[in-house]
């Protein structure tokens, strides 16, 4: 069965809704086991690009488990995506740029930016479902205030 | 039992040296002060060599409220400049870092070398009447030197050199920057609502590691967690904290963490697997060695609420990109806008500073006393905290109990 591009959009929307939601295991049922997850930019004071968040699904699930226990920002986030585009790699792989703004809301209900950046997705399509095989999250913005626990 | 308003306008029922008025935090005048007295009388941290490699590499940063650029000249010399043109005082150098063979000013192209000769004038003869020259329109430098790759910086060309300044807490780093070949990898800035102090001395707290649950499951439950003591440099208000009284490193079980393991491998050399040192430089610098990497963390302050940290992270020069990857993720585990610890120090720091900015917290208590022998105290007593502010009273001529009343001559 081939996987449809708007499968695809579905499973990264789904990724959005999931996150905004904080519902973490559902979360990472849209990955695959072997998943690689990065929180990347560019940074002009170093000249380099950066890495600032690094997880496989051991990490990133012993991380999500976590938050609970954090000292946290408090409010909550929405993910605004659109998916621009996708390419096939042959059968099995497909390749998706998402522009992503992250709006943060307090818990008074003051509502801003807290982050714009792109999803460059690696999306398993050689199953029945499509999975998120490898996520980089690349910001723009590098300035995020007191910072999050959560993956973007 | 709640306080009456009496009791809670009065100071805490501790030795003077063991509270802080919240006006430090919060006072316009006293930042004022701070400026002249203080930040511009020490040595600031700037940046770390490996940002500025080759001659021509630059980079732009602040200090009390004056814009600044580092830049190594041809001479291989680190140097920096007050970024202004000498003409019309506008920033000769805008971007944050990158490479140049001169300065030239946007506004009306007046031109600058890599030592902060004045080299063109647009049409000069307009000045030939009344000058300024080249000669006499020069950037203003400012001195600057290195110690262990850590560049600084100082507006007060009275001070001690910058290796007196540091002195004997070399010790805590000096051995391990000797024996790796540190470059960036990491650097990230925060605007906080919050004042610099208090960013500084969370990092000199150990008591709050208590709010981190990276470091309640990491450190805390280490059996030797509580036998480092404090190494307290009286003398220039310096502190750090790594091996044990019996010279065994303290070890972070990272393993206690959901998901982690413990650093075993890509351990610095100087370090043992796990281990932790902590160095806090007077008066906003501090420097972490958490086994695999490096954490440089400094502060700029842009008045007394309104703070821009400013975090770096160390790896090794020329590692492969395996190596590389595993230590930034280590670093961004723990450091970083995204980490575990990092989108929590901050929120410690805003909060603090909400209530102390209305009045709702009028003192900072620091009285923790955890005597360890030796005359020497553990990390989670407010021995550095108290040295800190007894450093900062030295350059204020103020007690940090009471900093609206100017100490006696005999104080």
């Amino acid at each position: 069965m081939t996987i449809s591009d708007d499968q695809i959009k579905n499973l990264i929307y789904k990724s959005c809704r999931l996150l905004d939601a904080e519902e973490f295991d559902d979360y990472l049922d849209l990955y695959t086991e072997d998943f690689e997850y990065k929180v990347t930019n560019y940074s002009p004071e170093i000249k380099s690009d950066q890495e600032w968040m690094d997880a496989n699904r051991a990490e990133l699930k012993g991380l999500l488990a976590n938050v609970p226990l954090h000292f946290r920002l408090l409010g909550s986030f929405m993910r605004h995506a659109t998916v621009y585009d996708i390419e096939r790699n042959g059968a099995d792989t497909a390749n998706a740029l998402t522009y992503v703004t992250i709006y943060y809301t307090t818990p008074e209900g003051a509502t801003s930016v807290w982050a714009v950046g792109r999803y460059h997705d690696k999306i398993d399509v050689s199953g029945d479902t499509p999975l998120i095989a490898d996520r980089n999250m690349k910001l723009e913005t590098r300035e995020v205030g007191i910072g999050t626990h959560l993956p973007m | 039992m709640p306080r009456t308003a009496e009791e809670f306008l009065s100071p805490p029922s501790v030795p003077e040296d063991c509270y802080v008025s919240s006006s430090v935090y919060t006072d316009p005048d006293l930042y004022a002060e701070e400026e002249e007295k203080l930040l511009r009388r020490t040595w600031k941290f700037v940046c770390h060599v490996s940002e500025v490699p080759n001659i021509g590499d630059y980079r732009t940063h602040d200090w009390t409220g004056v814009p600044l650029v580092t830049v190594r000249s041809p001479d291989k010399k680190v140097r920096t400049f007050v970024n202004s043109c000498s003409h019309r005082g506008s920033r000769v150098v805008r971007y944050p870092a990158g490479n140049m063979k001169h300065m030239t000013c946007f506004f009306h192209l007046w031109e600058y070398d890599l030592y902060g000769n004045c080299t063109y004038q647009t049409r000069d003869e307009g000045y030939e009447a009344h000058g300024p020259t080249k000669e006499q329109a020069g950037l203003r430098e400012v001195r600057t030197d290195t110690f262990c790759g850590l560049v600084f910086m100082n507006f007060d060309g009275n001070a001690a050199p910058l290796r007196e300044y540091i002195g004997e807490t070399a010790t805590a780093f000096e051995s391990i920057f000797g024996e790796n070949d540190f470059e960036i990898f990491h650097l990230n800035r925060t605007h906080m609502k919050g004042n610099w102090k208090a960013w500084f001395l969370t990092n000199c707290d150990f008591y709050h590691e208590w709010g981190h649950q990276v470091n309640r499951s990491t450190n805390l439950t280490s059996p030797d967690y509580h036998d480092r003591p404090w190494r307290l440099n009286h003398a220039q208000g310096h502190g750090y904290t790594a091996r044990k009284l019996d010279n065994e490193p303290f070890v972070v079980q990272y393993k206690n963490y959901k998901g982690w393991k413990n650093r075993d491998g890509l351990v610095l050399r100087g370090l043992q697997p796990g281990e932790l040192v902590l160095t806090d430089l007077f008066p906003n610098t501090s420097v972490f060695m958490r086994t695999t990497c490096v954490r440089i963390n400094h502060s700029t302050p842009y008045g007394p609420d309104h703070t821009v940290m400013e975090e770096r992270g160390l790896g090794i020069k020329g590692e492969s990109e395996a190596d590389r990857r595993q230590r930034a993720k280590e670093f961004t585990q723990v450091w970083g806008p995204y980490s575990r610890n990092g989108a929590e120090d901050v929120a410690f720091v805003e909060e603090s500073h909400r209530c102390q900015e209305f009045g709702a917290n009028k003192y900072d208590v620091i009285s923790r006393n955890e005597p360890i022998g030796d005359g020497l105290q553990r990390p989670q007593s407010d021995a550095y905290v108290r040295l800190f502010y007894d450093k900062w009273g030295d350059y204020m001529g103020r007690p940090a109990n009471n900093p609206k009343n100017l100490m006696t001559a005999a104080e």
